[in-house]
């Protein structure tokens, strides 16, 4: 046996040692289409194991890859250079919840909706809820800086955290933030959050709690097409208003969920939510619906009760899944632009489809201008592969031209990594690389993300993919 | 521009151009010199004596805005800006920038964020660093970098900005900044009220920040300002202040909501003020710091939670009540956080004071940092409450990397940074 393994083993005991093949290949993926099998996985319960499993691994020379549910859509949690990955699965304890402070303490691999349905019963919520808030973990959303369709009221992860444990490269355990909103000195908090688990390994949570709203509203606009559509978005915001949620999808997802009840045929529906108090939500939806009717909607839906209302969100939310109906695979892009470019930015999008051959099926976070175009493709076509992943760095380049940006809730990871200088100078990314001196990380944790590898934009991130998906993949 | 007592070696610079400032910071940098960035000026009083100052960086020509995109809610400014020129701008499209820091037509961008000055937008609108989106900083050694972007939601590369909130200048001078927008309210109001002490505030608060309703901003005051709020001089009223804003009937229930809770507080008094009469309210509040510009007086940042808050009030003041000092609290109900104003802090032997106040503070686990000191105190006592702080290593670190020649702000900072 491995002498790493054996001291790992001497941390954690042998049941949560995992180095065979058939166990290391559960490991070797995450929802992205990189796939790289670790020499180790750990699953450690404690901070203090965390911290040793570190030491070790830098002892022996092995990055660290940290992972929670593994269901990144960049290639966060893959193993690019092998090493150790620590699974955050048993570190699943929320700690404290404090009601009066309004803050919870949690280990990382707490489930993202377990959090919220856990503090529920006191009238609280944890605001950020990415579409995959039923597996994803919390320690997750810190490396990502996880959004979700609310996060155009309430914000995303780094609006919601307070304080957090780490674990650095060389094993120290240190604090970060507190339980208080704010602190002296630098905000150490808020530069780990997003920084894709290559700096330090969150392994205790303070987040922020919000009281839940005292009445939610939402509403279903059908259009003929994307233009309209955004255009009614446009208006919604220029009223001044910011709906807790606005998302939109295309004619390709409505035809995917046929049976979810939005209405077949229909070019664009926009799923808008509201909440808040009675009278703010009342009025505001009021105006929502004059300022949609003045597009032309086929038609206006709003729910009545609560069934009414998961229905009206169980079509967003089975789409990916549902797009299965359309192709066997799908290639998922995740750039941002600014609102007012959605109409050409969507037209640019559906001029590459029709040049390209390929159908786009359009889902966005319509109200902070946050594009899914899911690219379909069936991987056993020869050539097909490669094909969506350059039409996947097209529509990125055409979201940083339109003043837009790589990533707006998935992070770069491996999938953009090599996009990077779309949108920074190399002093740009030399001085956020010089982050990693800072944290004397030596490339421990997570090594080969971000950053680009030196290669031609796109190609490294082709190849890759080409190389290892496999069948049934999809990304 | 005299800082603690000290003038600049080399005297002041003001650059015009990002490439003047860029050479200018290269030269400084490779010639050992030490740098104080400034703006407006109205917080050169936060942190330590610089332990080298030989040019004052006068950033007040980056007064720009270089982008608005009303119909995005977002924009992009020069550093230099003041928040005053900054909101008329934008308010002309009706929108506003949720920061609400001191003397706004004198306080700029760069400084205010630097600095991380305290203002009262902080509850529904959520905390004035979550609305930057990017940011332009010159390192050191005079190398332009950017981060960030111009939309509201972005996740591409490290989010830069963070390092620079409240950095205090040390690991880089700011000179642009993108900011996310909000509408403004459709109305605005706010409701003032008097109560017979600080237990029954802090009860009123907390029980408000249990109901339905968020408030743009939320502050109690306590102590010689009073007067100032009231025209009735209390050592033991507290008046507390909630700014609302949205729809009339979303106003109108707010003020249902905030009634019924101060009834059930046993308020003194209440009185609803319109939005004139509510600028000004909040005015004297946000900017009752610079009212204290004597040079004995004191400025404390108290950084703790809700719960503990009451707590801290009631022993600081017990303290101060034993010393001939004239005193004030205002306190950031449902945030926790609180500015502690210190006047005729005569001599020097006032020291044992500041200590005192500083242990109380710490024995709730939270934290008080000096933001206004007379320079001669700040050689017996840190500014900063650097024995709270956590990751002082890590900390050293980033301004070993960012600032190997500690040229920015030198010794200004927390930990001696």
């Amino acid at each position: 046996m491995d002498k790493s393994v054996k001291s790992l083993i001497d941390v954690v005991g042998s049941d949560y040692v995992l180095w065979s093949e058939a166990d290391l290949l559960v490991y070797e993926y995450d929802g992205s289409v990189d796939r790289s099998t670790p020499l180790i996985v750990v699953l450690p319960e404690t901070t203090e194991q965390v911290s040793k499993i570190v030491k070790i691994a830098r002892v022996n020379a092995l990055p660290v890859v940290a992972r929670g549910a593994g269901t990144g859509l960049s290639g966060g949690a893959v193993a690019e250079h092998g090493g150790v990955v620590i699974s955050m699965s048993r570190m699943t304890q929320i700690l404290e919840v404090n009601e009066y402070d309004k803050y919870a303490i949690v280990q990382p691999g707490v489930v993202n909706l377990d959090l919220s349905t856990h503090v529920a019963p006191l009238g609280l919520y944890y605001a950020p809820d990415p579409s995959s808030q039923r597996a994803c973990t919390i320690g997750g959303n810190i490396a990502e800086n996880s959004g979700g369709p609310h996060c155009l009221a309430y914000g995303v992860t780094t609006n919601h955290v307070l304080g957090m444990e780490v674990v650095l490269a060389d094993g120290t355990i240190t604090q970060f933030g507190g339980v208080e909103r704010e602190s002296q000195g630098y905000d150490l908090r808020g530069i780990t959050i997003g920084s894709e688990g290559t700096l330090a390994i969150a392994t205790t949570i303070i987040v922020r709690l919000l009281r839940v709203p005292e009445t939610v509203k939402t509403m279903l606009a059908v259009f003929e097409d994307v233009e309209t559509a955004s255009a009614a978005v446009s208006g919604i915001i220029g009223a001044g208003i910011i709906p807790s949620a606005i998302e939109m999808m295309d004619h390709f997802c409505i035809q995917a969920v046929a049976g979810a009840g939005y209405p077949e045929g229909a070019g664009a529906v926009l799923l808008v939510e509201l909440d808040g108090l009675e009278e703010l939500v009342e009025d505001e939806s009021r105006e929502i619906e004059s300022i949609c009717q003045e597009f032309g909607p086929l038609e206006i839906r709003v729910a009545t009760n609560p069934d009414e209302r998961e229905k009206l969100w169980s079509g967003r939310k089975g789409v990916l899944g549902a797009l299965g109906r359309l192709a066997p695979n799908y290639y998922l892009v995740d750039g941002t632009i600014p609102r007012t470019k959605l109409v050409d930015v969507l037209r640019q999008i559906n001029e590459l489809s029709e040049s390209t051959g390929y159908r786009i099926a359009n889902l966005l976070h319509a109200g902070d201008g946050n594009l899914h175009p899911s690219i379909l493709f069936d991987e056993r076509k020869p050539g097909d592969t490669k094909n969506v992943l350059a039409i996947g760095a097209e529509i990125l380049r055409i979201c940083v031209e339109a003043g837009g940006v790589l990533s707006g809730e998935h992070g770069i990871g491996l999938e953009k990594q090599d996009q990077m200088p779309l949108m920074f100078t190399d002093e740009d990314m030399a001085a956020m690389a010089l982050l990693k001196i800072a944290f004397e990380t030596e490339d421990v944790f997570n090594p080969g993300k971000v950053f680009p590898t030196g290669a031609a934009c796109g190609d490294i991130s082709q190849a890759r993919a080409i190389a290892r998906v496999g069948p049934g993949a999809y990304i | 521009m005299i800082i603690d007592d000290i003038e600049p070696s080399k005297g002041a610079e003001k650059p015009v151009s990002l490439h003047q400032l860029s050479l200018l910071l290269k030269d400084a940098d490779g010639g050992g010199l030490g740098i104080v960035p400034f703006g407006g000026g109205t917080r050169l009083n936060v942190g330590s004596v610089p332990q080298k100052y030989d040019i004052a960086l006068d950033l007040s020509a980056f007064n720009q805005i270089v982008s608005h995109n009303p119909a995005d809610l977002t924009c992009t400014v020069e550093a230099g800006i003041t928040i005053g020129m900054l909101q008329k701008a934008l308010a002309e499209h009706g929108q506003f920038l949720a920061v609400d820091a001191p003397l706004p037509d004198k306080a700029t961008i760069g400084g205010t964020i630097a600095s991380s000055a305290l203002g009262y937008l902080r509850w529904q609108l959520g905390h004035p660093r979550d609305t930057i989106i990017g940011m332009e900083v010159l390192l050191a050694n005079g190398t332009v970098t950017k981060s960030g972007g111009q939309v509201v939601k972005n996740v591409s590369g490290y989010d830069m900005a963070r390092l620079h909130v409240g950095g205090l200048g040390t690991l880089g001078v700011i000179s642009k900044v993108s900011f996310k927008l909000t509408p403004k309210p459709f109305k605005e109001l706010s409701v003032k009220l008097l109560f017979r002490d600080s237990y029954m505030a802090h009860s009123f608060a907390h029980s408000l920040f249990g109901s339905s309703m968020m408030p743009l901003a939320f502050a109690s005051a306590h102590g010689d300002v009073v007067e100032l709020l009231t025209g009735q001089a209390s050592k033991t009223d507290v008046v507390c202040a909630i700014k609302l804003g949205g729809r009339r009937r979303a106003c109108e229930r707010q003020v249902t909501i905030v009634e019924k809770i101060a009834r059930d507080s046993e308020v003194q008094t209440m009185e609803i003020i319109d939005k004139v009469e509510s600028d000004l309210l909040w005015q004297t509040i946000r900017d009752y710091s610079g009212t204290l510009t004597t040079f004995d007086s004191i400025i404390g940042r108290i950084y703790a939670t809700p719960s503990r808050m009451h707590d801290i009030e009631e022993a600081l003041f017990n303290r101060l009540g034993v010393s001939n000092n004239g005193f004030s609290l205002i306190c950031q109900q449902g945030f926790g956080a609180a500015l502690l104003f210190i006047e005729n802090l005569k001599t020097e032997s006032q020291i044992g004071l500041l200590k005192d106040l500083r242990e109380i503070v710490n024995s709730y686990q939270s934290t008080l940092v000096f933001e206004k000191l007379p320079p001669l105190l700040k050689a017996s006592i840190d500014v900063w409450d650097s024995g709270t702080l956590s990751s002082i290593d890590q900390m050293k670190s980033l301004k070993k990397t960012y600032d190997p020649n500690s040229t920015l702000n030198a010794g200004r900072f927390v930990a001696g940074i």
